[in-house]
């Protein structure tokens, strides 16, 4: 018996035994990129700058744009066509034209009636001077190609999302072409574009955007309408806390305003709301973006000579570049956790999305039952009926870093089970954060030759929603990934993507008995760009279009 | 000296708490060795990050509050006279993370430095007092040490301010309290040494005044942490809150008490006996400095200068920030995190704290779970802020009146009055404390 109809889009969940009720979000007002996400496979990002002097005009502009932003239900629309066609075997439909627009604090000192009153001190302040994110340069003027100061800081950052290249380019040029058109009033400077890699991995190879928490909420009035499909076994206590194993349901105040909070020290608990600051607040999120360069050559090549140095000492004869690199992630490249095989990567990880996460750190993760669902995974993998449930197996303990180490990128992000710096397992849930981010620049070139003689322009267009970038993003960033004891004690730098710019970044590798200091030289990734945004909902926009 | 403050915290690692007992925390004196397990948190109080987590401007308020000083009630009474006075208020910082701190203001009005300190108070009495407050008569090490006022005055000196005066560092009168069997016992001669004192509350910080930051009670926390729990099911418990709520080792709004209670359980559930590392302490571990930027935006490395202590081991007890020497701009123009800085807590953010666990399989084995006895209830404005009762404690009986930082600084005391107590023969008799006098003082957890 099917616990749920896989092919309703309405009821998207088995009825759980002492769940609690979910509010409807505002579908017609939250903009599409929070949730659920574009997922399309290309993106354009524009960096807008308003003539402080022209603000009636910027306004009359942005009113033409609204009815072009994409909402929740018209992304999750796409999504669902998605589904739908894959289930029928189709081919995937190509997305139309998704368009969203956020704003600056200096973009909303323009439009929005007051802005002194937003309590969240680093969107206040701005990107560029947030020292504590570990960036060189000089706070307040850095060497960026956008965002480095205030004053290339754009006032708005449209992002535009299709499939197909055309589409893309028709949007990009139909929003650039208003912009001409606003004599001088708008003005595009920065143009970006960014494209899924084959695989969905990062430039370094390894696969990207397993992990998502899953905000709660439903679409509509139907009781398991639920924007986040659920698949855990409604008898199993973890239905409760999770959609699947991996993806714990989070309150969705913590991404969108206007919605309850999570409680730091309750996970199923919901907080009070969390209200911003103004009413047009409501239904909007903020959105931080890092123009995030990767130098894949120097990274490949530390891997290579590390792995080297590390044969030649005691306990580590066996340490092949690949095998270093997964513990630097946390993952294997194409995605398998090292938690769940410290060997390789299994054949096709992300064949079964619903085991590819079930994992944790401080305890082992018993064996679950999930609903077989052939679109989380593949046909050979379903061992029960569509809708019916199957098991998936649980992953070891591991509470003092031996399988996975305390440095590897998914735990000094997502520390899951353990406790941290920061409190415990709950308190880390409201540090969660809604991540969009999609590559940029050409895939790096297999040829040595042309390795050699590479640009080294490439890297990730990070984009992330979220209420609170003080507590969030910030905290993620600031605490966990540039700060050696945290999430947990004698952790180690997050050697990945973390930077510290008053010493050198390390970790402890262990094999066995055996100890190893690695420290790399440089960084192989290197912020180039960025900003702090606010993403406004519908309503908002059209209130600032008419001022 | 220092044979006397070991003795100290000797007895406090063989006597942890009351009677216990504590079948997995050892004494480390005893057993040689053990797998060291740093457990670190935030240095600013969580406190009130969790009070004024909803409030609309949630960094200011917080940030001010943690610069209010406010009273406590420690049962201290003035005695004079052959009478008891009124109750003694104490004045004290509102930053209870082993961690607090004092701005200085030049004369102009600008930040010149920050003082940060994460030294315990019975440290600074044992300085003045020696070490008979704090053993039992029959100690051998009892009378090892006397005390010496006068080197805390040169150390008062030295760190805060060379004006001190030794009569500015003492009570101007007997302090008692209640002590065992409801008798009066002499807590604070006249004109011994006061924690609480000008040079360490209102015009500077010397050493902790937070009365829940207290050494003794974190060595207690480590021996009530190493209980295991289970719940109504036989499951035992793991989460940093339900553990706290459940023991009621703590006060569960902190950092510390939550997080080095679950470190320690954590270890102490898979049948590993815990204790604590040498040397004991709740250390500042270090400083951020990624966070710090002079006017220009040049990096302020030497703005961090530590004191006493050890920065290479994560064993600072005291660190002033303070514009880099040869700097020409004060501490008020420096930003942290691109705001310019207005307090110490702005600072505080970038710092962390750090104790050290020790675990060591002893043999100890499967110990019988305890049930729980407390439970948190949940404010109902400030909703991430908790207070500990019974089990059987309905939440919405709960008086949450005195609940909640002070955000006014205590006005002025008048002087309290003699002769409040009208029972006069009790009031002439004072009696020698059974046991070490510290034992006397109101512990907050």
């Amino acid at each position: 018996m099917p616990i749920f109809d896989l092919d309703s889009d309405t009821v998207t969940g088995p009825a759980v035994p002492g769940a609690p009720t979910e509010r409807e979000l505002h579908v017609d007002e939250i903009q599409g990129n929070i949730l659920p996400g574009f997922g399309t496979r290309r993106q354009r990002l524009l960096g807008l700058k308003f003539d402080p002097a022209q603000v009636p005009a910027v306004r009359t502009w942005l009113g033409r744009q609204v009815d072009s932003i994409s909402t929740l239900a018209q992304t999750n629309d796409q999504r669902n066509a998605r589904r739908r066609a894959l289930r029928q075997g189709q081919p995937r439909p190509l997305s139309p034209l998704l368009a969203n627009i956020a704003f600056s604090v200096g973009g909303l000192r323009l439009l929005a009636p007051a802005v002194d009153g937003i309590g969240d001190t680093a969107f206040v302040t701005g990107m560029s001077w947030r020292s504590g994110l570990g960036d060189p340069g000089t706070p307040g003027n850095r060497d960026w190609v956008v965002g480095g100061s205030d004053e290339t800081t754009p006032d708005a950052l449209v992002i535009l999302g299709a499939d197909s290249p055309d589409d893309l380019e028709q949007g990009a040029d139909a929003l650039l072409g208003s912009v001409a058109a606003s004599s001088g009033a708008v003005r595009c400077t920065y143009d970006q574009k960014g494209e899924v890699l084959e695989g969905e991995t990062e430039h370094f190879g390894f696969r990207d955007g397993i992990s998502q928490p899953g905000p709660r909420g439903r679409l509509s009035s139907l009781d398991r309408h639920f924007l986040i499909r659920r698949y855990v076994d409604p008898a199993d206590p973890l239905a409760l806390t999770h959609s699947r194993p991996g993806q714990p349901l989070v309150w969705p105040g913590q991404f969108v305003f206007g919605y309850a909070r999570q409680d730091p020290d309750e996970a199923l608990a919901a907080g009070p709301v969390r209200a911003g600051a103004y009413p047009w607040m409501a239904d909007g999120s903020f959105l931080v973006f890092r123009r995030l360069r990767q130098d894949v050559t120097l990274f490949r090549k530390f891997v290579s000579e590390q792995a080297a140095a590390l044969r030649a000492q005691p306990g580590f004869s066996e340490l092949m570049p690949e095998r270093l690199a997964a513990a630097i992630v946390g993952r294997w490249p194409k995605g398998t956790a090292v938690m769940r095989n410290a060997a390789g990567d299994d054949p096709d990880p992300m064949g079964d999305r619903l085991s590819v996460n079930h994992f944790g750190f401080a305890q082992a993760v018993p064996a679950v039952a999930v609903c077989s669902d052939p679109l989380v995974a593949i046909e050979e993998l379903v061992a029960a009926p569509n809708g019916e449930l199957r098991t998936i197996e649980g992953a070891p303990a591991d509470p003092n870093g031996d399988r996975c180490p305390r440095f590897a990128h998914v735990r000094k992000v997502n520390p899951r089970d353990l406790t941290t710096d920061q409190n415990g397992p709950d308190r880390t849930l409201t540090l969660m954060i809604l991540r969009r981010g999609i590559t940029w620049g050409a895939p790096y070139p297999d040829d040595p030759a042309q390795q050699a003689a590479d640009s080294g322009d490439r890297g990730l267009l990070f984009l992330a929603y979220m209420t609170s970038i003080t507590n969030q993003f910030e905290i993620l960033n600031d605490r966990w990934m540039n700060r050696a004891a945290g999430p947990e004690g004698g952790a180690n730098h997050d050697l990945l993507v973390g930077q510290n710019q008053s010493g050198p970044r390390s970790g402890t590798l262990r094999s066995g008995q055996a100890e190893a200091a690695i420290s790399p030289p440089e960084s192989w990734v290197t912020p180039t760009g960025g900003g702090y945004f606010f993403a406004p909902s519908i309503s908002a926009l059209r209130s600032f279009a008419t001022g | 000296m220092a044979a006397g403050w070991d003795a100290i915290i000797d007895h406090w690692l063989a006597h942890p708490h009351g009677d216990g007992p504590f079948p997995l925390f050892f004494h480390p004196r005893q057993h040689a060795g053990g797998t060291r397990a740093p457990i670190p948190w935030d240095a600013f109080p969580k406190v009130l990050t969790r009070w004024f987590e909803d409030d609309p401007q949630p960094d200011e308020a917080r940030w001010a509050a943690a610069e209010t000083l406010t009273t406590s009630d420690l049962g201290f009474r003035r005695y004079e006279n052959g009478h008891v006075g009124a109750l003694e208020l104490v004045t004290h910082r509102q930053q209870d993370e082993y961690c607090e701190w004092h701005v200085d203001r030049d004369q102009a009005g600008h930040i010149s430095r920050v003082a940060f300190t994460s030294e315990g108070p019975e440290y600074w009495e044992f300085l003045a007092n020696g070490t008979r407050p704090f053993l039992p008569k029959d100690d051998p090490h009892h009378a090892a040490f006397d005390g010496d006022l006068g080197l805390v005055l040169e150390l008062y000196r030295e760190s805060v301010d060379p004006s001190v005066q030794e009569s500015e560092l003492v009570w101007p009168y007997d302090v008692v309290v209640r002590g065992r069997g409801g008798r009066w016992a002499l807590r604070y001669p006249k004109g011994s040494y006061n924690g609480w004192n000008v040079w360490n509350t209102t015009r500077g910080c010397m050493h902790l005044t937070h009365p829940a930051n207290s050494l003794q009670a974190e060595v207690a926390l480590a021996a009530d942490a190493s209980i295991p729990y289970a719940d109504a099911h036989g499951a035992d418990l793991q989460d940093v809150q339900d553990l706290i709520c459940c023991a009621a080792y703590g006060d569960p709004n902190r950092s510390s008490d939550p997080i080095i209670g679950a470190g320690v359980n954590g270890i102490a559930r898979t049948g590993v006996s815990v204790s604590l590392a040498n040397p004991v302490g709740l250390y500042i571990a270090d400083a951020d400095l990624d966070h710090f930027r002079g006017p220009a935006g040049e990096q302020v490395a030497g703005a961090w200068q530590v004191k006493r202590g050890d920065a290479s081991r994560r064993e600072i007890l005291r660190a002033v920030f303070a514009a880099p020497d040869g700097a020409t701009f004060s501490v008020d123009q420096m930003r942290a995190d691109g705001v310019p800085i207005g307090t110490g807590g702005q600072i505080a953010d970038a710092i962390q704290m750090e104790r050290v666990g020790l675990g060591l399989d002893l043999g100890a084995g499967h110990v019988a779970r305890s049930d729980c006895q407390a439970k948190c209830c949940i404010h109902p404005q400030h909703r991430s802020f908790r207070t500990i009762v019974p089990v059987a404690t309905a939440c919405d009986q709960v008086d949450w009146s005195g609940s909640g930082p002070a955000v006014e600084a205590p006005a002025a005391a008048p002087e309290p009055a003699l002769a409040e107590e009208a029972v006069a023969p009790e009031a002439v008799e004072l009696v020698e404390p059974e046991g070490p006098l510290a034992d006397l003082v109101v512990q907050r957890r």
